[in-house]
């Protein structure tokens, strides 16, 4: 099981960039058609999860994700308190629509860092 | 009033996760049947008030048409607190399945009233 | 074989249970189509969202969803610190 498959390889390793745009596209048009955050975050989560199954790689540190995803949760709850609490009487539609799509992607981006970090903890240390 | 055919699938789903946490003393089937559970209520609240000659609710058309959208956004929230309660689930597991070396909630609890 | 008998009554409880579930006394509340008629009448000029799903979860609801991603930072918090090997990298 610990060596690499040159089928796997090849085959996956040519899907990451549609994948990549795939997740995008549906964090990108959240706001607009069936997507949002939450999903696209965990079709970006498995472009990690092919990369291991690809290389078997075990260099990937999950402290900077973790500390990532700390900074990533403190500008969602300032962003979010910010533009509801305060500006949302004010604000016009299009701001709005921007707040809408910055929110997802930040969404986007954290759920995906915690997925990853999931899986590879499964994967190196409580596996052995 | 009577249930529709999701509600019933939903509630069949919850009772076979409730005897999988009553009946069962393995802690992975512990584990399986709160997933189970958390599916039975996925689906319950994605069934409740909803036809089969609705629409999605995405753009402007009649109130009466749509599907609610009210808990379709708050059972998307569910679906990740599920992956993510399985998962502190299984690493209490592993720890205490190294610890104590036994997949059964009697034999661990009797290991660790002996230790104490 | 006593195990088997605690297993038939269990399981009997929970026939119990779901027939109790399905023949009970369910009222629908006019509350309930009412929030969705507004949702879906005033979600667009609210919220600027063309999903009304996204519009609910990042403008009605908006601390739903930053409770529920706490949920999920304090899993990976709780999933490194439960675990039984020492170090994080």
């Amino acid at each position: 099981m610990n060596e690499e498959s040159i089928l796997l390889r090849k085959t996956m390793g040519s899907l990451y960039t549609y994948i990549i745009i795939f997740g995008i596209y549906i964090i990108y048009n959240g706001h607009l058609t069936p997507g949002g955050g939450f999903q696209g975050g965990a079709i970006l989560a498995s472009v990690f999860i092919i990369h291991y199954l690809v290389t078997y790689s075990k260099t990937l540190r999950s402290a900077t994700l973790t500390n990532l995803e700390k900074v990533i949760y403190v500008a969602l709850v300032v962003f979010a308190i910010v533009l509801i609490f305060y500006l949302n009487p004010y604000a016009s539609l299009s701001t709005k629509r921007v707040y809408l799509i910055i929110m997802n992607g930040l969404i986007g981006i954290k759920v995906s860092c915690g997925l990853t970090v999931v899986f590879y903890r499964f994967i190196f240390f409580e596996s052995r | 009033m009577t249930l529709s055919f999701g509600e019933i699938i939903a509630l069949i789903l919850f009772c076979v996760g409730f005897y999988g946490l009553l009946a069962r003393r393995n802690i992975i089937r512990t584990i399986i049947s709160l997933g189970i559970i958390q599916v039975a209520i996925i689906l319950f609240f994605l069934a409740i008030n909803f036809e089969s000659t609705m629409i999605p609710p995405i753009g402007v058309s009649d109130p009466s048409m749509v599907a609610d959208p009210l808990p379709q956004a708050l059972m998307i929230t569910a679906i990740v607190i599920g992956v993510s309660v399985t998962a502190v689930a299984l690493t209490m597991f592993i720890s205490l399945y190294h610890r104590y070396g036994s997949t059964n909630w009697m034999k661990v609890k009797k290991k660790r009233r002996d230790e104490s | 074989m006593s195990d088997r008998i605690r297993r038939g009554f269990i399981m009997l409880l929970m026939v119990g249970l779901f027939f109790l579930m399905v023949k009970g006394p369910i009222e629908v509340l006019p509350e309930a189509s009412q929030l969705k008629a507004y949702y879906m009448t005033h979600f667009m000029n609210d919220t600027g969202a063309l999903n009304s799903v996204t519009g609910i979860y990042l403008n009605y609801r908006v601390f739903d969803t930053l409770f529920e991603t706490l949920v999920l930072l304090v899993s990976v918090i709780g999933i490194i610190y439960f675990s039984r090997h020492e170090g994080d990298y």
